[in-house]
């Protein structure tokens, strides 16, 4: 008989190598979790995008319903009412029955802010010029300046300098794609910048190189779709749009993604220019203004008196084609309809033109300008004049004198025609005859 | 100081807990790991250290010193500052490199600071894995058996003249 074994001889039992609570407390927490996103992340979100707006000077109204899905990805906003304060007072700057916004998670997970499909409808915006001339969104509100004067800037500096940015970027994407793959060694990556770490003395921090091949943040909506009414532009013309559609596919900034284009479509119905379409992609722009009223183009807000002296009237349906890689390459073609002259207070020789254009009674004039140099430094190549001149003018003016010519023709015939009828009435052969007979032995 | 105490108590309840050596030992690793390593940098989370945390939950380890160790080598982390700048610069190499990675980038490892603390904090895990295995054994197998044999605690609390001091002794220690 053996003697039972004492506790401290007893076998211990074998330690378990993970936590049992653990495996189900885990996922317990996480099911809580994934409970309370609606309840508290999605709202806590919502008010994220409220306090973006409001970093970025903005406000977006009370009565803005904002609903973000994170599962789904999805931000909808519905009576969307975003509005600036200029001295104290909210004013209205966009305003859109719905917009809804469609997250790549994944993408987003990944650092990027990047969006598969941004629908709007029922969109208007007011971006008049504040009390002090300044341009909402463009300009921010006077509180927030910081002693900049923004009326100095040099916007056209500051889009040449982008361009060229893309541009760099551009050649180094196609230069990383270009890589031969294994024959031959690649050149090295661009080393990470270097910056000092605020946070400890001494200490520096290395930064990704921002690239098509760093990990640096991208923005990027894949696809755009966006309508709705009046548009108010800073000035008071006639090219305020009345209701528009915009289309875009792949826009954004950062890095690329292989193999994809990007385009930007709009078309716009102004309240006195007509229908205005615009498209932008890569390496193309096109503007197509159909039944432009020069009038419109006349307006002192466009073009102070440069043309308005002219007093040209008329309907223009204007197509600029752009194209450009490394040079550009476009045209400008006018259809000119109806166009007619009255300048005010003309020298002699804008009498002279007026006149001349005027005599040619609102024939079409076609026009075809040629442009070309870089797309940093655009230049007309061949301004279409000579032939201007030679064709359409010079037909029109042909066509003026054959109608001139014709008119006098007519006048003439009409004039012999008279004369014929005269000669066939009965009266006239008899009073001819008459004074025949009275003549009759006359100078014999 | 009472943070001190918690923590000495900390340390002694487990050295005498039913843990398993290699509970201790993988506890300390992790707690020093964390102690080294910043859980929150200003970029967010690092992804790093929270996962070393959800390890330390979700194997079998004592909790208990890896809070222990956690809160000990912060403290130690703090007088490691000019030798983790030493490292880290020397490892420019490396943290270069950590830019190109997202997860270590985020994690700190991309700045020298940090990086020296990283890999400070990777040296002593495994030495006080090993200290703490070896102290739990030491501990059970000579000291405990001892202290509980003779309660010298309590024959030290009655020179003392003091029987409230011995038995405060014993409650601290869990005896």
């Amino acid at each position: 008989m053996t003697a039972p074994q004492s506790p401290a001889t007893a076998p211990q039992p074998r330690t378990r190598l993970l936590r049992r609570a653990a495996l189900w407390l885990l996922p317990l927490a996480l099911l809580v979790l994934l409970a309370l996103v609606p309840l508290v992340i999605e709202p806590w979100l919502s008010s994220k995008v409220r306090s973006a707006a409001g970093l970025a000077g903005l406000e977006i109204a009370p009565e803005t319903q904002i609903a973000v899905s994170l599962f789904g990805g999805r931000i909808t906003i519905t009576k969307l009412d975003l509005r600036e304060y200029v001295e104290g007072k909210p004013r209205s700057l966009m305003q859109a029955d719905t917009a809804e916004l469609d997250a790549d998670v994944l993408a987003c997970l990944g650092g990027d802010i990047v969006l598969d499909n941004v629908v709007l409808e029922g969109a208007s915006g007011d971006f008049r010029r504040r009390g002090d001339g300044t341009i909402p969104l463009i300009t921010p509100p006077p509180e927030e300046r910081g002693g900049i004067d923004w009326s100095k800037l040099d916007w056209w500096e500051y889009a040449r300098k982008a361009y060229e940015y893309h541009q760099n970027r551009d050649k180094d994407a196609d230069a990383t794609e270009a890589q031969p793959t294994s024959a031959t060694p690649a050149t090295p990556a661009k080393p990470p910048r270097q910056r000092p770490a605020h946070d400890w003395n001494g200490a520096h921090t290395y930064e990704p190189e921002p690239g098509p091949a760093g990990p640096a943040m991208r923005v990027l909506i894949r696809r755009l779709s966006a309508s709705g009414r009046d548009i108010q532009l800073p000035d008071d013309t006639p090219f305020a749009v009345t209701s528009f559609t915009v289309k875009g596919l792949n826009l954004g900034w950062g890095r690329h993604e292989q193999g994809t284009d990007w385009g930007l479509d709009v078309q716009t119905q102004t309240r006195g220019a007509g229908t205005l379409n615009l498209g932008f992609g890569a390496g193309r722009a096109k503007v197509n203004a159909l039944a432009l009223p020069l009038q419109a183009l006349a307006h002192p807000a466009l073009a102070g008196e440069t043309i308005a002296r002219h007093g040209a009237s008329g309907l223009a349906d204007v197509v600029l084609d752009l194209r450009w890689a490394e040079r550009l390459d476009g045209t400008v073609q006018a259809k000119i309809t109806g166009l007619k002259l009255a300048p005010q207070a003309p020298s002699q020789q804008e009498a002279q033109v007026a006149q001349i254009v005027n005599r040619l009674d609102g024939k079409p004039l076609d026009w075809t300008m040629k442009l070309g140099g870089t797309p940093q430094d655009p230049q007309v190549t061949d301004n279409g004049l000579t032939a201007l001149v030679k064709d359409s003018l010079g037909d029109a003016a042909k066509q003026a004198a054959i109608d001139e010519g014709g008119k006098l023709l007519n006048e003439q015939l009409r004039k012999n025609d008279k004369v014929q009828q005269l000669q066939k009435n009965e009266e006239v052969q008899k009073a001819q005859e008459k004074a025949k007979d009275l003549l009759k032995g006359w100078g014999k | 100081m009472y943070a001190m105490y918690k923590i000495l108590r900390g340390f002694i309840k487990a050295l005498v807990s039913a843990a398993a050596p290699w509970q201790i030992a993988a506890a300390a690793a992790l707690g020093t790991l964390l102690g080294f390593m910043p859980l929150w940098l200003s970029g967010g989370p690092s992804p790093l250290a929270c996962a070393i945390l959800l390890v330390a939950i979700v194997v079998n380890c004592h909790l208990g010193t890896v809070f222990v160790f956690w809160g000990l080598m912060k403290l130690l982390s703090f007088a490691c500052d000019p030798v983790a700048l030493l490292v880290g610069n020397g490892l420019d190499g490396l943290a270069q490199a950590a830019a190109g990675s997202g997860a270590l980038h985020a994690s700190g490892w991309a700045h020298t600071g940090w990086l020296g603390m990283a890999v400070i904090g990777l040296l002593l895990a495994p030495l006080a894995a090993f200290v703490m295995a070896r102290v739990t054994v030491l501990f059970r197998t000579r000291l405990r058996d001892r202290l509980l044999a003779n309660r010298q605690l309590a024959l030290a609390g009655k020179i003392g003249g003091n029987g409230f001091v011995a038995r405060a002794a014993l409650w601290f220690f869990d005896l």
